[in-house]
């Protein structure tokens, strides 16, 4: 499983105080706001003062049309055949509308789950295949999704699976980097199409995985917690009465 | 020109292409594309009543599957090795006497695209006949003792 103390301490190093958001990566200075939007999300959670300082600097009157249907936002969210006409090739925008489709309750969501599923181990066993792949990679941030999918649709063994596959391959154990989440892995035949930027552990993909994890997290708390109250007011009753 | 992306996967076979009219081609651009990037043999069928100029683009691509500009005198159907990446776009130039197009493949079991539903929680099931069956035997104990 993810550690996300560890991931979150990697964000820590991305923060700017002077900008009031986070870089890209560590020794690649950009900011961006589609990056912050997801760090944002995080840190509602984990760090309330950074995520106000960001709502209100970096990433005020910002409208993001793609992670903010993590937010529940389905007004603003851009459905993947507006984004790209053939976006069912995309393990992303499969991944997102699968959210958007669940979330509005309307009828297609399984397929996008099925297309998920289908596009999972297809080459390499563990990783998430798709068009964008061979050229662009984004392995991890892809899996993360397909996680956050199957906890909606309570398929936790595999999403758990999904999470050791992202920390195992993917969360960075030491140096500078250390708790990030790579932004790609690279099989040996496809050495020498990446650039270097997909090497670096960056912002986006490493609040996904928190994010990933954090919604496994709550759905196996949540459930605990049902199975937990139920047996307890089950033996309850039967202590009184007996 | 009206412009149609349909995923391969998710088409039934045979799968009939629209016939509506453009300004190059005697029907509207239908781009097939695979949601998997693998493999498949693609049967096309031109039905036509006379001669005719066909084709069939990867335009993503950019080449031609079956050749450029290919005349045809009467239906006729290609089978085509298609790798399954880039798009599948079977174009009929103007003015040809083709009156229908129809693609058909068979798509191995491992390719389907499963509807995948929601798995059965049983948590909420415990919590509820858990809190049903708690107070219905507290309850049963306090009318018990009410009755002595």
């Amino acid at each position: 499983m993810i550690d996300i103390k560890s991931a979150l301490s990697f964000l820590d190093n991305l923060w700017s105080d002077e900008l009031g958001a986070f870089q890209e990566a560590i020794g690649l200075p950009k900011w961006w706001q589609l990056d912050n939007y997801v760090a944002w999300l995080v840190m509602r959670k984990y760090n309330p003062e950074r995520a106000r300082i960001m709502e209100q600097g970096f990433i005020k009157d910002y409208i993001c049309i793609r992670w903010c249907i993590l937010n529940g936002d389905t007004v603003n969210f851009v459905q993947g055949y507006t984004a790209l006409p053939d976006y069912m090739r995309y393990a992303d925008l499969v991944a997102l509308e699968f959210i958007y489709l669940n979330q509005t309750g309307q009828a297609g969501a399984g397929v996008h789950l099925g297309a998920l599923s289908k596009m999972y181990g297809l080459h390499h066993e563990g990783h998430i295949y798709d068009m964008a792949t061979p050229k662009e990679g984004y392995t991890p941030y892809k899996l993360n999704l397909f996680c956050m999918c199957l906890v909606k649709y309570n398929w936790m063994e595999l999403a758990g699976r999904m999470l050791e596959t992202v920390s195992q391959i993917f969360q960075v154990t030491e140096g500078a980097e250390l708790g990030g989440i790579l932004t790609e892995w690279i099989p040996p035949e496809w050495e020498d199409r990446y650039p270097t930027l997909l090497r670096l552990a960056n912002c986006e993909t490493t609040s996904l995985a928190i994010l990933a994890q954090d919604a496994y997290n709550s759905k196996r708390s949540k459930d605990n917690l049902m199975y937990g109250a139920g047996i307890a007011l089950g033996a309850a009753g039967a202590v009184i009465h007996g | 020109m009206a412009e149609y992306r349909f995923p391969l996967e998710l088409q039934g076979s045979p799968f009939v292409i629209n016939m509506n009219y453009g300004p190059v081609y005697d029907h509207s651009a239908v781009y097939i594309y695979r949601i998997l990037p693998l493999p498949i043999t693609m049967k096309l069928s031109f039905i036509a009543t006379g001669l005719s100029y066909v084709e069939v683009f990867d335009a993503d691509g950019q080449r031609f599957l079956l050749g450029e500009k290919l005349e045809i005198n009467s239906s006729i159907e290609f089978s085509i090795d298609w790798d399954g990446v880039g798009v599948f776009e079977p174009r009929v130039w103007k003015d040809s006497q083709v009156t229908a197009i129809t693609l058909s493949f068979a798509l191995p079991g491992t390719e389907v695209i499963p509807d995948i539903k929601p798995k059965f929680n049983a948590a909420p099931y415990v919590l509820g006949g858990g809190a049903v069956f708690g107070v219905s035997m507290a309850a049963t104990r306090f009318l018990t003792r009410r009755g002595k």
